[in-house]
C-alpha cells in the first residue's frame, strides 16, 4: 500500500526523533492551561521555515497529535482542562482521580485518545473525498441545528437539575455574544467597556470555570489533605479494554464527523460523544458524573479522533477545521504546499508523509503516555495547602500566556468566583463552557439561515427540503425530549410498569 | 420562612432580572432595517429562553417548598461554614486581584514568588523552609517553562 511504502520510505531515524521531540513538545503545551496546540504551531511555523517539509510535518504532526491527547492530563489531575476539547474528561476524569482512580483514568485516556487518533487518521486514509462532499453539503442551517443538537446534550452535563443546567447554558450563550457582531459590526453587550470588545476569551473562561473555581473551592472549605492519597497502583485489564471498545468506536465515529465540519472541533465532538455514552452505556460500574471510566473513553476517543476530521476538509478543501488546523494550513502554505482539491493528485507522497507523521505520533503519544505520563500523575499526592497556590499562579500565567494581557487573566478570575457560586448552588460548568462554545456558530449561521429563507421560499421549506437539516432536527428533537425531565419521569413508570 | 427556600426564590429573581435586562439591551441593539440581520435577534431569542426558564426554578422551588418544607434536597446546602467560607473565597479571590494588579509593576518574578509566600501561609503551610523552598521553585520553574523555553511574554 501506499501509506505503508511511504511510512518505511519516512523511516529515517531523524523523522522518528522529529516526530518524537514535536510528542514531547505537545504534551507539555497540551498540558499546561493556557498553552495551546495552536500557539506552538503558530511558534513552529518560524523554528521549520527552512527545513524540509517531511521534516516539519513530523514535528507539526508530533505536536498535534500529543497536544490534543495531553489536554486530558490536567483534566484528570487537578480538573483544569488543558484544552476546550477535554473539558467533558474532567466530568469523570477528576472525580476518579479524588477516588485514588488517576492512574487508571491516564491510562484510559491514553488507550482510547491512542484508538480515536488511528481511527480518525486511518478514516481520513479511505474516505477523504466523499466525506468533504458531505461536510461541503452543509448549509447554515444544518450549522445551526446541529449547534442546537450539540446544546440538547446540556442534560446529560447536569446531574442534578436540567433547568439549572439549561440556564448555565444560556447563560453560556450570552456571554458568547459578548464584543464585536462578526456580521453587523455592532458591539454587543459590551457596555462601552473597550476589553469586552474583544469578546469573552474562551480559555480564560475555561481556567477560570474549572481551575481556580477549583481553588476557592478547596481552600474556602479549609481542605488541608491532598487530592487522592495516591494516583493508586492500576493494572491494566485488555477484557475491559475490549469490553470499551465498541463505545469508544462509537465515539471515534463522532469525533471524525465532528471533526470535519469546519467550525465545530473537538469540544462539540468531546460532549456530544460523552452524552451518547451516558444514553447508551447501561449501568456503568460508577454513575457517570461520579467518576465512570466510560465518560473518560468516550470524551477522549472523540477528540482525538476529531484530528483525522479536522485533516479531511483541509487537506482536500484548503478549509480548515479548527485553530489548530487553520494554524497548520498557513503552516504547509509556508513550506510551499498547497491543500486543496488538487493535493492528492499532485503531490500524493505529501499527503502520505501527513498520514505517517500522525501515525508514528499516535505510537509516540501511546509511548509517552504509557511511560512518561503516570508519573506526572503523583501530582494528586501533593498537599492541597501547597498545590493550590501553585494551581492559581498557574491559571494566572495560564491565561496571561494566552494573548500576553492581563485582561485575560482578569476575566479568569471573574469566571473563577462565577464558578465557585455556581458550584455552590447547583449550577454545571459544562453547560455554560458548551454554550459559549456553540453561541457564535449559533448566531451567525441562524441569521445566514433567516436571510437565505427570505430569498428562498422560506424557512419551513428550507427545513423540510433539505435531508440533512431534516435529520439534524429529528436528532434535537429526540435529544432534546430525552433529556427533559417529564421523559425520565414516563421512562422510569413504563419501566416501572413493565418490571411489575 | 426558611432561609435556605429565600436564597433559592432571591436566586430565581435575581436570574429574571438578568434575563429581562438583556432582553431590553438586545432590544436597543439596530436591524438594519431587516429583523433576520439584526445583531439582537438571536440574543433576545436566548434571553427569552432564560427567563422561562428562570421563571420554571422559581415554580419548581415553590413546588418544593410546599411538598418538602424549607429542609427539600431542590434547595442547596450551602455546606457548613456559612459565611466564614464565602468570606475566605472572597479572600482569596482578592488575593488573586491584588497579584494581578502587581503583575506589570513588580513584573512576574517578584510578584509571584511575593504573591506565593503570602498564599502559602494563608492556605496553611507553617513550614518556613517549605513556603521558600516552594516559591522559588515554581517561579523559577514558571519563568524557566514560558519564559525561556516557550517564549512567552511574561509581564
Amino acid at each position: 500500500m501506499d501509506l505503508f511504502s511511504s511510512l518505511l520510505s519516512q523511516a529515517s531515524p531523524d523523522f522518528f526523533a522529529l516526530v518524537f521531540v514535536g510528542s514531547l513538545l505537545g504534551l507539555v503545551v497540551g498540558a499546561v492551561p493556557g498553552l495551546s496546540v495552536t500557539m506552538a504551531t503558530a511558534l513552529l511555523i518560524s523554528v521549520t521555515f527552512t527545513w524540509s517539509v517531511n521534516n516539519a510535518v513530523a514535528l507539526i504532526m508530533g505536536v498535534y497529535v500529543s497536544g490534543v491527547y495531553a489536554g486530558a492530563l490536567s483534566a484528570i489531575v487537578i480538573n483544569i482542562p488543558g484544552a476546550p476539547s477535554s473539558v467533558a474528561t474532567t466530568l469523570d476524569g477528576f472525580p476518579m482521580a479524588r477516588q485514588g482512580r488517576a492512574a487508571e483514568a491516564l491510562f484510559t485516556a491514553t488507550i482510547h485518545s491512542f484508538f480515536g487518533t488511528l481511527f480518525g487518521l486511518f478514516v481520513l486514509m479511505l474516505v477523504i473525498e466523499p466525506l468533504t462532499s458531505i461536510a461541503l453539503a452543509f448549509s447554515p442551517l444544518d450549522y445551526f441545528l446541529l449547534a442546537c443538537f450539540g446544546l440538547s446534550t446540556v442534560g446529560s452535563l447536569t446531574s442534578k437539575s436540567f433547568i439549572k443546567g439549561m440556564i448555565s447554558a444560556c447563560l453560556g450563550v450570552l456571554f458568547a455574544f459578548v464584543g464585536m457582531d462578526e456580521y453587523t459590526g455592532e458591539h454587543r453587550f459590551t457596555f462601552d467597556i473597550m476589553e469586552l470588545q474583544m469578546g469573552i476569551p474562551l480559555v480564560a473562561v475555561l481556567i477560570g470555570l474549572f481551575g481556580f473555581s477549583e481553588v476557592l473551592s478547596t481552600l474556602a472549605a479549609g481542605q488541608q489533605g491532598s487530592i487522592a492519597a495516591a494516583p493508586g497502583k492500576f493494572k491494566p485489564d485488555f477484557k475491559t479494554i475490549l469490553k470499551q471498545l465498541p463505545l469508544s468506536l462509537r465515539s471515534s465515529v463522532i469525533g471524525v464527523i465532528i471533526g470535519a465540519l469546519p467550525g465545530t472541533g473537538g469540544t462539540v465532538a468531546a460532549l456530544l460523544a460523552y452524552d451518547n455514552a451516558k444514553l447508551t452505556v447501561k449501568n456503568p460500574k460508577v454513575p457517570f458524573g461520579e467518576g465512570a471510566a466510560e465518560g473518560v473513553v468516550a470524551s477522549e476517543s472523540a477528540n482525538n479522533a476529531c484530528i483525522g476530521g479536522a485533516l479531511i476538509p483541509m487537506l482536500a478543501l484548503a478549509v480548515p477545521g479548527d485553530a489548530v488546523t487553520a494554524v497548520i494550513l498557513a503552516a504547509f502554505y509556508v513550506h510551499g504546499l498547497r491543500p486543496g482539491p488538487m493535493l492528492l493528485q499532485n503531490s500524493p507522497d505529501t499527503f502520505n508523509v501527513i498520514l505517517a507523521g500522525g501515525f508514528v505520533a499516535a505510537g509516540m503519544m501511546l509511548l509517552l503516555g504509557l511511560t512518561v505520563v503516570p508519573q506526572m500523575a503523583k501530582v494528586v499526592m501533593i498537599p492541597k495547602r501547597l498545590l493550590m497556590p501553585m494551581v492559581t499562579v498557574l491559571c494566572v500565567i495560564g491565561a496571561y500566556a494566552v494573548e500576553s494581557s492581563i485582561y485575560q487573566v482578569v476575566i479568569m478570575l471573574v469566571f473563577g468566583l462565577l464558578g465557585y457560586f455556581m458550584r455552590l448552588r447547583g449550577y454545571a460548568v459544562a453547560p455554560m463552557v458548551l454554550g459559549i462554545v456553540l453561541g457564535g456558530i449559533m448566531d451567525i449561521n441562524f441569521r445566514k439561515a433567516m436571510n437565505l429563507a427570505d430569498a428562498d421560499e422560506g424557512l419551513l421549506h428550507m427545513l423540510l427540503s433539505q435531508p440533512i437539516s431534516l435529520c439534524l432536527l429529528g436528532m434535537t428533537i429526540i435529544a432534546v425530549g430525552i433529556n427533559l425531565p417529564w421523559s425520565k419521569w414516563l421512562f422510569s413508570r413504563r419501566g416501572a410498569s413493565s418490571g411489575g | 420562612m426558611p432561609v435556605p427556600f429565600i436564597a433559592a426564590m432571591l436566586e430565581s429573581a435575581f436570574l429574571a432580572a438578568v434575563a429581562v435586562f438583556l432582553l431590553y439591551q438586545s432590544s436597543l441593539l439596530r436591524d438594519f432595517g431587516d429583523s433576520a440581520l439584526s445583531a439582537g435577534l438571536f440574543p433576545a431569542i436566548v434571553s427569552a429562553v432564560m427567563l422561562l426558564f428562570s421563571l420554571a426554578l422559581a415554580v419548581q422551588n415553590l413546588r418544593a417548598y410546599k411538598r418538602d418544607g424549607g429542609n427539600s434536597p431542590v434547595f442547596p446546602d450551602s455546606g457548613p461554614g456559612g459565611m466564614k467560607r464565602h468570606a475566605r473565597a472572597i479572600l482569596i479571590f482578592a488575593l488573586a486581584i491584588v497579584y494581578t494588579v502587581l503583575l506589570p509593576i513588580l513584573h512576574f518574578a517578584v510578584a509571584t514568588a511575593a504573591f506565593m509566600i503570602v498564599f502559602l501561609v494563608f492556605a496553611g503551610e507553617r513550614r518556613w523552609w517549605m513556603v521558600l523552598l516552594v516559591a522559588a521553585g515554581l517561579t523559577a520553574a514558571l519563568q524557566l517553562m514560558f519564559g525561556v523555553l516557550l517564549h512567552v511574554m511574561l509581564p
